[in-house]
């Protein structure tokens, strides 16, 4: 079997840091599988090399057999790799409706002329988007928000949305980069349902999150990242058995009585 | 919805308002001023593409309407193609040029962007001066007719107003149809973060380039509407000065709202007849005027009659009762 996404020995380096080093892993059709580790140690950087936010120093990246780090951003995404940010990236002034709608623009087929002047399939076209970012509202559960300004919004809601302005580009593989950031347990609760019922779309997803009761919940691999480069891979069950993982997020002793001293 | 709606009763509003005044006010001096306002407002609008609704700091619109201008002039005054042939000429020639400029210089952007739309306007600006065998140089280009409708010239400024206004008129509507389309959606976008823009597949440069091919349309028209309104054009006519004035007309009516276009357009206007006394200084109230409305109100004084209409419809029973009903 193909894999969908396929990273081969990346890296990336900031002047003599070395943020991402020679990095292998792959993420197959279908799954769910997370990117953790201590803060620091590259998760995110990882996900900016893959869509082309920053440059590879080194390495080759592979999606659905075509190679991808040749690619232009927006091409990535027309691929069907879409993503969430850390940081949330809104478009201030427009609508939670608007900012999915702009989600579905690059499937919209008709040209400019018929389009503003909403005449013949333009009219087809503009109801399916609609009826498209609505039934996506109602799955993150902001069918109601839809009016309103994305910034009004609270943040945990704003991830939310993020996620609905993602999944309108219609993608094979999703990136949610710590989506639960913000939320409190009640709504971890609802994004573990939410993160299931996208990957039962057929929308593999490779998440990048600190809250462990999410990753632990929903991800069926885990790879776990240290200073740029992976230290161990496996099931939940293994990760949380594996010496080097623990030694990675909880130090060891003697290292601890050192720094202390 | 509804601010869809009192949005675009504003546009309509305010183009019903031009219409009237040769009914009551027949001076030339003003059917000649309210010309200016018609084709000022095309210019504000075009401009509003990129500043207003892409959010790309190019400032050289005088340029496209330079080129846009001698397009027609060259083309009508000259080789007697007549107006009807040499309007959509000219909007071609400034679109393809406004997509050529767009190209390259789209990939910059602030402060980069504007010093490189000056250069734009020095390079086209000394293009006309010197090339005298081709646009007349310094002298410019003179005797352009008039406009013919059938078999009946538009001699007359009111006749010609009515044109420029019907022109207005349907361009400030196309520019609220491409608002509300995904077009206008997408212009906003990537005024906002192009960066997210480019992570929903779609590039941000290709919408930028719209916008400005669309800057580069409403221009054509616009120079194609003032070459034969003013029957003689000459370099000097497309000065920084008059380029200045539309950006404190788009700014001072409202960026990214076509009322806003209009409205700062028909008050400036009007506002540089009056200060005509202070000569070549009448650009320092309209700068000052610039500073107040950043501080105090940077949608525009658009705003004001957007707030004051919707406080009105409160007092409309009627229409109350409807939008309850309607939930």
């Amino acid at each position: 079997m193909v894999s969908l996404l396929e990273v081969r020995n990346i890296s990336k380096h900031f002047g003599g840091v070395r943020a991402v080093d020679d990095l292998s892993f792959s993420v197959e059709p279908g799954e769910i599988r997370a990117l953790i580790g201590p803060n620091g140690s590259g998760k995110t950087t990882c996900i900016n090399l893959i869509t082309r936010v920053y440059q590879l120093t080194g390495g080759e990246i592979y999606f659905a057999g075509t190679r991808l780090d040749q690619l232009a951003r927006h091409q990535i995404v027309q691929r069907g790799l879409a993503r969430t940010f850390q940081n949330l990236r809104l478009f201030e002034t427009l609508s939670v409706f608007d900012h999915v709608l702009m989600g579905s623009y690059l499937h919209c087929q008709v040209d400019f002329l018929r389009t503003v002047l909403r005449a013949g399939p333009a009219k087809a076209e503009i109801r399916a988007t609609t009826d498209t970012a609505q039934e996506l509202l109602d799955l993150v559960g902001l069918g109601d928000k839809g009016h309103l300004l994305a910034r009004s919004l609270p943040y945990g809601k704003r991830r939310l949305m993020e996620i609905a302005r993602a999944l309108a580009t219609r993608p094979k593989l999703l990136f949610l980069d710590e989506p639960a950031a913000g939320m409190s347990e009640e709504e971890i609760d609802r994004l573990i349902d939410l993160v299931r019922a996208i990957r039962d779309r057929g929308i593999s997803i490779l998440l990048v999150e600190h809250r462990m009761r999410l990753v632990m919940n929903v991800a069926e691999q885990i790879v776990v990242l240290n200073y740029g480069k992976k230290i161990a891979e496996g099931t939940a069950q293994e990760i949380q058995n594996n010496p080097e993982v623990i030694t990675a997020y909880l130090g060891k002793l003697h290292e601890k009585v050192t720094r202390d001293a | 919805m509804n601010t869809h709606r009192i949005r675009n009763g504003i546009v309509v509003a305010l183009f019903a308002f031009l219409a009237l005044v040769p009914t009551y006010v027949e001076a030339p001096y003003v059917i000649f001023v309210l010309n200016v306002t018609c084709i000022n407002i095309i210019l504000v609008l075009a401009l509003n593409f990129i500043l207003g609704y892409a959010g790309q700091v190019f400032l050289g619109t005088i340029a496209f309407f330079a080129v846009a201008s001698y397009t027609h002039a060259l083309l009508f005054a000259k080789l007697g193609w007549g107006f009807w042939p040499s309007l959509p000429m000219s909007i071609v020639v400034t679109s393809v040029l406004s997509l050529l400029i767009g190209i390259p210089t789209l990939r910059v952007r602030g402060a980069y962007l504007a010093l490189m739309s000056m250069g734009f306007i020095i390079v086209v600006g000394d293009v006309i001066k010197n090339w005298m065998s081709f646009t007349g140089g310094v002298w410019g280009v003179p005797n352009i007719p008039r406009p013919d409708i059938g078999t009946f010239t538009l001699t007359s400024n009111l006749h010609m107003f009515y044109l420029c206004l019907a022109l207005a008129l349907a361009l400030a509507w196309l520019s609220l149809l491409i608002e509300d389309s995904r077009y206008g959606r997408a212009f906003k976008a990537v005024r906002d973060d192009q960066l997210a823009v480019e992570m929903v597949g779609v590039s941000s440069t290709y919408v930028k380039v719209l916008a400005f091919v669309l800057c580069g349309v409403y221009t054509g028209v616009a120079g194609s509407l003032f070459a034969s309104f003013n029957v003689y054009i000459s370099p000097e006519i497309y000065s920084f000065n008059y380029n200045s004035i539309f950006l404190c007309m788009l700014v001072v009516g409202g960026l990214s709202s076509v009322p806003g276009s209009v409205l700062g357009a028909i008050l400036l206007t009007a506002a540089i007849e009056v200060l005509r006394p202070l000569k070549e200084k009448y650009l320092t109230p309209l700068a000052l005027l610039i500073i107040i409305i950043l501080l105090f109100e940077p949608a525009g004084l658009v705003i004001f009659i957007e707030r004051a209409v919707a406080a009105l419809r409160k007092f409309i029973p009627g229409k109350r009762l409807k939008e309850a009903r309607r939930g």
